[in-house]
């Protein structure tokens, strides 16, 4: 390697690290946990399979992926009263979740858990997905 | 005390302990705790989730504290188009008539009142609420 090569890995080296400290400033929550917070809108009679779905599999395997749940919901009041599932997950990091996610949708427990279970039909409408950080006054959860 | 009375004392006693086995067996069966959880989902004004914070963070939640609204988790959205104008948070309530009840009383509460209006002297840091009671389902972790 001459001086010229040197300073050239120098020079990539630094603008390596200092990509790396920007996107550590930008990542809101020092720790990079995000949360996702996850609405479900199930067609008409089907929430109970929904649930039935995440009870006896769902749910073991999001764990299984890295996707730890934070609590599973559903309303009390109409209109969302027996239409509607609410759940929260914690992902390490953004891209943590993004992988998990990918990993999920190519699982093969889930896509014969999905296609046994929707074979009549399926359970989601729509649904509403919002990525967020814990606040610094919040409680940990 | 005849023979009749004790035989009367006795059969009331046993429809009581019936009853109450009864009433009580049929609590555990169903299962359903009172506990409420409560999803907020606030839409500030433009300009505003920074002073929202700010009251949040130096006096409403040690107000909640003071009447019984216990706070499990509180967010803010990452993405477009939630971020910088929402934030999110999860009560914990006893009960929906406790629910009720601690609003009430943290509506009327000197405090809030004063922080309140102090705090959107130049304009009302919030457009509206979203409020959504739910129940923790069966297989929920605790929270």
């Amino acid at each position: 390697m001459n001086r010229r090569e040197m300073l050239h890995g120098i020079g990539a080296a630094m603008m390596l690290s200092t990509a790396s400290g920007l996107e550590a400033q930008g990542g809101g929550d020092a720790t990079g946990v995000v949360y996702e917070l996850r609405i479900y809108h199930t067609y008409e009679g089907k929430l109970e399979p929904l649930l039935k779905r995440f009870r006896e599999q769902e749910t073991k395997i999001f764990e299984r992926l890295g996707m730890h749940g934070v609590g599973y919901w559903t309303p009390d009041d109409d209109p969302l009263k027996g239409r509607t599932l609410v759940y929260m997950l914690r992902h390490k990091s953004r891209a943590a979740a993004t992988e998990s996610w990918a990993k999920f949708a190519k699982d093969p427990e889930w896509i014969k858990l999905k296609a046994e279970s929707e074979a009549n039909g399926a359970f989601v409408e729509k649904h509403d997905v919002t990525f967020m950080t814990l606040t610094d006054f919040s409680p940990k959860v | 005390m005849n023979r009749r009375e004790v035989l009367q004392g006795v059969g009331a006693a046993m429809m009581l302990s019936t009853m109450s086995s009864s009433a009580s067996g049929f609590e555990a069966q169903s299962g359903k705790s009172d506990v409420v959880y409560e999803l907020r989902i606030y839409h500030a004004n433009e300009g505003k989730l920074d002073a929202l914070l700010a009251r949040f963070r130096d006096h409403t939640i040690a107000i909640f504290d003071r009447h019984g609204l216990k706070l499990v988790g509180f967010w803010t959205p990452t993405d477009e188009p939630l971020k910088g104008r929402t934030l999110i948070y999860i009560l914990k309530h006893p009960s929906r008539e406790a629910a009720t009840a601690n609003w009430k009383s943290f509506h009327d509460d000197p405090e809030w009142v004063k922080v309140s209006t102090a705090s959107e002297v130049n304009g009302k840091l919030v457009d509206h609420v979203d409020s959504t009671y739910m129940s923790l389902t069966d297989f929920s972790p605790k929270v």
